[in-house]
């Protein structure tokens, strides 16, 4: 396995009961991709995205993450978590604290940091989402949808994680508060941070991501770079998700 | 006399001589009941399957129990184990246990309510299950749970008058106690029954004023 490999899963299986989720997923993401994962609903992505940050433990198969297999019983799941930001498509900020507490809880009681030094990081961190001074002290109900996400992802990078996971980040706004959250997941990609994002958004993923990988029932269908599996994909499933979603964004 | 003099005298003596007993009582019994409830819900949602069986047994045990029964059992029924308390501590122990069952089941349900999306979130920026529910889950069930526990110290204030039956000289003693003087038990009872609406109709404003606390912060929509 070469170093330049951040995440490295082989062979993963979910079941919830009888329901087979996930069926022997393969994917290794380098250290600075960021890799789109698109795929009809209920297919099992978030379901992946949970089991590499361990919020779902896997029935079978392996996780390798920076160079440390996490799928064993031996390992301290909140080191691997505090490596690993995930961003919720409903945001779950925590309700009872203001924006900037929200960012700060992890400063303080995970990494430990002192309140200055947490409050310091939490500033940088809401102000490179675009959440200025006059909104730290606000509760999430008294921000928009697309400022919650934004303080929801600098809640995560302010623990200054090596790979971000996004489970459709943008599918719980409104339209026209969309692109406020994916200009600033763009920024991140572009700083070369290492990414996985599952979503709808074929722009962003065309824009922004190195990799599209195509999910469907359990499994990886077909991956490669964004032009061509979004504009020209092999397989017949793919080809029917993706002209149903490109229909839909020509008729907007 | 006429009667609205009657009724304002009857008043002033529950207020002065009966009252504390009542509050004192209700308040104890609440406190005591919170620091039960607490226990049982820890117990309930971080304990294991045999603890909070046993906690469950408990819980459905004490509310199966009619207030004054049990207040007998402690007043009366304890002396013959060797236990001897007064009647306003056997009122406050009887009372705060059963209420103990009941806070815990209110403070459950806002747990339940808060749960799953939250504990997702905490977790995953590498909270412990512990901080994950002292400094994420139990703040906010317990903001959730004031309305219910304001509610519940309503009710208890009102079973407070059951104390009456092991000879506690609360409100609605008092109230007795003036009718059988004058030997005219309308007033004296109208009296105690105001008194009783007029604290827990200013409990039910603070009810409302909480509920709208809670709608700033998102919560109950």
């Amino acid at each position: 396995m070469g170093s330049d490999k951040l995440l490295f899963i082989e062979d993963l299986h979910k079941y919830y009961g009888k329901h087979h989720v996930l069926k022997g997923v393969n994917l290794a993401v380098n250290e600075g991709e960021s890799v789109v994962i698109i795929g009809p609903s209920g297919s099992g992505k978030s379901t992946l995205l949970r089991c590499i940050n361990l919020l779902v433990k896997p029935d079978k198969g392996r996780i390798v993450f920076d160079n440390e297999e996490i799928t064993t019983g031996k390992i301290d799941v909140r080191r691997v978590r505090e490596k690993i930001g995930f961003v919720f498509q409903h945001f779950n900020l925590f309700l009872h604290l203001t924006a900037i507490e929200n960012v700060m809880l992890g400063l303080i009681k995970v990494k430990n940091y002192p309140r200055e030094k947490a409050r310091r990081i939490a500033e940088e961190a809401l102000l490179s989402v675009g959440i200025t001074e006059e909104l730290w002290n606000k509760y999430p109900a008294q921000l928009s949808g697309g400022q919650q996400q934004r303080v929801a992802i600098a809640r995560a990078i302010a623990m200054e994680p090596k790979l971000l996971l996004f489970d459709e980040p943008t599918s719980a706004l409104d339209p026209e508060l969309i692109g406020e959250v994916l200009k600033v997941m763009e920024k991140l990609a572009n700083e070369g941070r290492t990414m996985i994002v599952v979503t709808h958004e074929i722009g962003f993923a065309l824009k922004a991501a190195d990799r599209v990988v195509f999910f469907d029932d359990g499994k990886i269908i077909e991956e490669g770079s964004p032009e061509q599996v979004i504009l020209n994909p092999k397989t017949e499933r793919a080809r029917r998700f993706l002209f149903s979603i490109r229909e839909l964004y020509r008729l907007e | 006399m006429n009667s609205i003099e009657q009724l304002l005298t009857a008043l002033i003596i529950i207020v002065r001589y009966g009252l504390s007993n009542s509050i004192l009582v209700s308040t104890l019994a609440f406190f005591l009941g919170l620091i039960l409830g607490l226990i049982f819900v820890f117990i309930e949602v971080l304990g294991g399957r045999l603890a909070s069986w046993t906690v469950n047994l408990l819980v459905v045990i004490l509310r199966g129990i009619p207030p004054v029964l049990l207040l007998f059992i402690i007043f009366y029924g304890l002396p013959s184990i060797g236990i001897s308390l007064n009647n306003v501590v056997s009122a406050i122990i009887g009372l705060g246990l059963i209420s103990g069952a009941y806070q815990s089941q209110i403070l459950r349900s806002s747990i339940q309510a808060v749960a799953a999306r939250q504990m997702e979130a905490a977790l995953s920026i590498g909270l412990s299950k512990w901080s994950a529910y002292t400094s994420v889950i139990f703040p906010q069930a317990l903001r959730l749970s004031l309305p219910g526990l304001v509610n519940e110290y309503t009710i208890i204030l009102k079973d407070s008058s059951l104390a009456y039956a092991i000879g506690v000289v609360e409100a609605f003693t008092q109230a007795v106690h003036i009718a059988q003087a004058r030997f005219e038990y309308f007033t004296p009872l109208l009296a105690v029954a105001l008194l009783y609406l007029a604290i827990c109709f200013s409990l039910s404003q603070v009810v409302n004023y909480i509920y709208l606390k809670l709608r700033v912060l998102g919560y109950g929509q």
